[in-house]
């Protein structure tokens, strides 16, 4: 904004660090002006999770201290490190009060240490910090200013990412994959004075930021964010992926989880602009190497394990259908086939594992319950061979609701039957 | 500030507003709301503060809160009437051209007042009633999104305000406050079929149009939104304006009944039970137009039949499913008479292309059978 400087010089004081007081300005007006101060900035939660990164989460702490958007609160996870992260995360963070640290006894995993955070956040819109990556001091509230200025908002953002080496020397500027197939994305933010502006933000760097936006509906899947940390969330749609189990345990990356449920159920906003450092230090857990364009991304073993964890992702929607169903507006089977993030002509054989089938089985009564036996039948015949599809009913119905189920089977064989019958007709 | 000749005096030739702020167990969100309205640098207005029988401290807080403020009036009922019926109650005695229904969970900004009236007194056609950009946001009043989803969804003519020196001048909005708001204004037809306004507290409505369209039958508990009923039917009848800039917060907590969340991208924002309440109530437009028939052909002329559609249409309802329910059965029957009398036989038309033909056929004879009977008694008496 224009008026930029004259609105910088309120500054308070917190936990000894001099922070500029944050507003946001409607065409230019104050916003805690118009709204007799009703109205007020979003507080942002950083999570950073911490698995024996000594040797980085110092520089990780020091780049969210450096963000220009003051209003935020900070969760560092010592999740169960055996190295001295835990003496380095209190020493980096030191006296600043925005900043709580919780020493988990045991690891979590990322995800599960991501779920454990979120009982215990309070901001509306949330980032993952990955204890090896770095932010860039814009990062904050340039994801901010576009959850609040897309023309339609959506569930996340992401932003593009710097590849760095463990001495933090570039190799990259960009991920490959980011944006990928971007054809039919809706470009731009809204009009600079509509909308709600960070006074961080001058009217050219939105301008620009607008050039560099776009927003990817939720029916288009496939992975097209940066990896680690470069991503906003928004709250509550985190709290709608939440995964019931009898463990809080859960072994795997949190983008692998959120990105693409919150993608599917409110759309990606995509930032083609480098506002995080990922840094490729050979103990990553899914890269080998820097991505070039070509190369093939993902150790051998990771394809197999990522089967198994979008069947738990799976599992998130099958379990409270009848929710899903309603939010998710008629969408609810198309995400079915959306989330295990396979090429459509391999669908038939994910959903042919004997696992895909188990959990179809486990959850096939709140189905019929939400979708009534004639859908049911019809979308779980799409998905299954007969036999298996059979199975699923047969197995995960209550004995007394089997008769329902077999009865749409015999009519939509007869369907079958007569539809060939009017093909040939028509053919002769 | 632009020429003399057509500022407007701010208390003697603006138009005035009347701000019906309608409360229910809101008691720790009412205060805000209040001063939000208090805050208005628009000087014109008054406001009814109703309490619908709360039992928590909303009738301290408000009483706390408006103080000795004369340009606000409580009222505090002995039953909840709820928003539609508390309005409705109230609505002969409000004194503004201009109305605003207020929930008292929302926060007008300052410069509400004075933008929307401008809107209304500078648009190219006259408009029924205008709405504006939202923030939504959460119990705190921190910022959810920048807008609710359905506002502005579909790409619309631009329109602009009438010429600056032509246009009588709200004074409170400075010349480049005026060519802004000329900027960000939209004109929504009169054929719109479906959602693209924001919700409840953003819009202002000509108190004669609330009127016009006032809930035919309505009963004095109405539970029912001010805007699910009103927006799409003054539209229908006068067109709308859509202003693109946030003009108020629009709070979303725990205790909200319509949504599930923030509005977002193929989201939907509204409960299971919140959108049958809501097509429910929205089809009392039809009980609405088929009580006076007349009078609605007069107004809307050949365009009666496409706004009997009209609940349907933005519900996504189907038609026919919408006409054959019970309630819209009996709403033409006991109205068959007027009905007839308006359109004649080709009433039966217009219901054959909107019900199966057997029910048709099966309501034709009931009617006829009803109003035959009802004849003769007249003649013999």
């Amino acid at each position: 904004m224009h008026q930029k400087n004259e609105r910088e010089n309120i500054l308070s004081v917190v936990g000894g660090h001099h922070i500029a007081a944050v507003d946001l300005f409607v065409g230019g007006k104050s916003l805690g002006e118009l709204s007799s101060g009703a109205l007020k900035p979003p507080l942002v939660s950083f999570v950073v999770i911490c698995w024996n990164y000594a040797q980085f989460v110092s520089q990780t702490i020091a780049s969210i201290k450096d963000q220009d958007y003051p209003n935020f609160e900070c969760i560092v996870i010592n999740n169960g490190s055996t190295d001295d992260s835990g003496a380095v995360i209190e020493n980096a963070v030191a006296d600043d009060k925005r900043f709580t640290i919780a020493h988990l006894p045991e690891n979590l995993g990322q995800l599960g240490a991501a779920f454990w955070a979120l009982d215990r956040i309070k901001g509306n819109f949330v980032v993952f910090v990955d204890a090896d990556d770095i932010l860039f001091p814009a990062f904050a509230s340039t994801h901010l200013q576009v959850h609040l200025a897309v023309p339609r908002s959506v569930a996340m953002s992401t932003s593009n990412i710097v590849e760095i080496n463990a001495a933090g020397e570039l190799l990259t500027r960009r991920y490959d994959l980011f944006g990928k197939d971007g054809g039919a994305d809706t470009k731009g933010l809204a009009p600079e004075n509509k909308v709600v502006r960070l006074s961080t933000i001058s009217d050219e760097q939105y301008r620009l930021l607008g050039s560099q936006t776009s927003t990817r509906s939720p029916y288009k899947g496939g992975w097209f964010w940066a990896p680690g940390t470069s991503n906003m969330f928004r709250r509550t749609v985190l709290d709608m992926c939440r995964i019931k189990s009898h463990s809080n345990i859960f072994m795997r990356s949190s983008d692998s989880h959120f990105n693409h449920l919150c993608h599917a159920i409110g759309g990606t906003a995509i930032i083609d602009h480098h506002l995080a450092g990922y840094r490729q230090h050979g103990s990553n857990y899914f890269s080998k190497t820097e991505t070039i364009a070509g190369v093939r991304q993902g150790s051998p073993n990771f394809a197999a394990i990522s089967r198994d964890t979008t069947r738990e992702t799976l599992e998130c929607l099958l379990e409270r259908t009848a929710f899903f169903n309603w939010i998710l507006a008629g969408r609810y089977w198309a995400v079915i086939d959306q989330l295990p993030n396979v090429h459509p002509e391999l669908l038939p054989g994910y959903f042919g594992e004997n696992a895909t089938k188990d959990l179809f089985t486990r959850h096939i009564q709140k189905i019929c319950d939400e979708f009534g036996y004639k859908i049911s039948v019809r979308q779980i015949c799409a998905r299954f061979d007969r036999t298996s599809a059979k199975k699923i009913f047969r197995d995960g119905l209550a004995p007394e609701n089997h008769p329902l189920a077999k009865r749409q089977f015999r009519l939509n064989s007869m369907k079958k039957v007569l539809s060939f019958f009017k093909r040939k007709k028509q053919t002769s | 500030m632009g020429s003399p000749m057509n500022l407007l005096r701010p208390l003697n030739d603006a138009p005035l507003i009347s701000f019906v702020l309608i409360n229910w167990n809101y008691g720790r969100f009412v205060r805000r709301a209040i001063a939000s309205i208090r805050n208005q640098d628009y000087k014109n207005f008054e406001c009814l503060v109703i309490d619908n029988a709360s039992s928590d401290d909303s009738r301290q807080v408000i009483q706390e809160e408006i103080k000795d403020d004369h340009r606000f009036t409580p009222l505090l009922l002995d039953e909840n009437l709820n928003q539609m019926g508390a309005l409705l109650h109230v609505l002969p005695r409000l004194q503004g051209q201009l109305v605003n229904i207020c929930d008292a969970d929302d926060i007008l900004f300052e410069n509400f007042a004075s933008y929307h009236s401008q809107v209304h007194l500078g648009a190219q056609y006259p408009i029924g009633f205008s709405s504006s950009g939202v923030l939504e946001c959460d119990e705190d009043g921190q910022i959810l999104t920048g807008r609710f989803d359905p506002f502005e969804g579909f790409p619309r003519l631009k329109t602009k305000l009438i010429l600056r020196k032509d246009a009588a001048r709200i004074s409170e909005l400075a010349d480049s406050d005026y060519e802004s708001l000329g900027d960000a204004v939209l004109q929504v037809p009169e054929t719109q079929m479906s959602w693209v306004w924001s919700p409840g507290t953003s819009n202002v409505y000509r108190k004669e149009m609330l009127e016009l369209c006032r809930p035919a039958e309505a009963p004095r508990i109405y539970v029912a939104a001010v805007d699910n009923y009103y927006a799409p039917f003054i539209n229908a009848m006068a067109s709308s304006a859509l202003i693109t800039k946030p003009l108020s917060g629009y709070r979303f907590h725990g205790s909200n009944r319509f949504a599930t969340s923030p509005s977002m991208l193929g989201l939907r924002a509204m409960t299971r039970s919140g959108r049958e309440r809501s097509i429910n109530r929205r089809r009392d437009i039809i009980t609405t137009l088929c009580s006076d028939p007349a009078r609605y052909l007069e107004v809307l002329g050949e365009r009666f039949w496409s706004v009997i559609d009209l609940p349907s249409s933005v519900d996504c309802v189907d038609r026919v499913e919408s006409f054959e329910s019970e309630r819209i059965q009996k709403d033409i029957e006991k109205n068959f008479a007027k009905l007839h009398a308006t359109f004649g036989d080709d009433l039966r038309d217009r219901l054959s292309e909107r019900m199966n033909r057997e029910t048709v056929a099966r309501l034709w004879k009931r009617c006829w059978k009803i109003l035959d009977e009802h004849n003769s008694t007249i003649k013999q008496t």
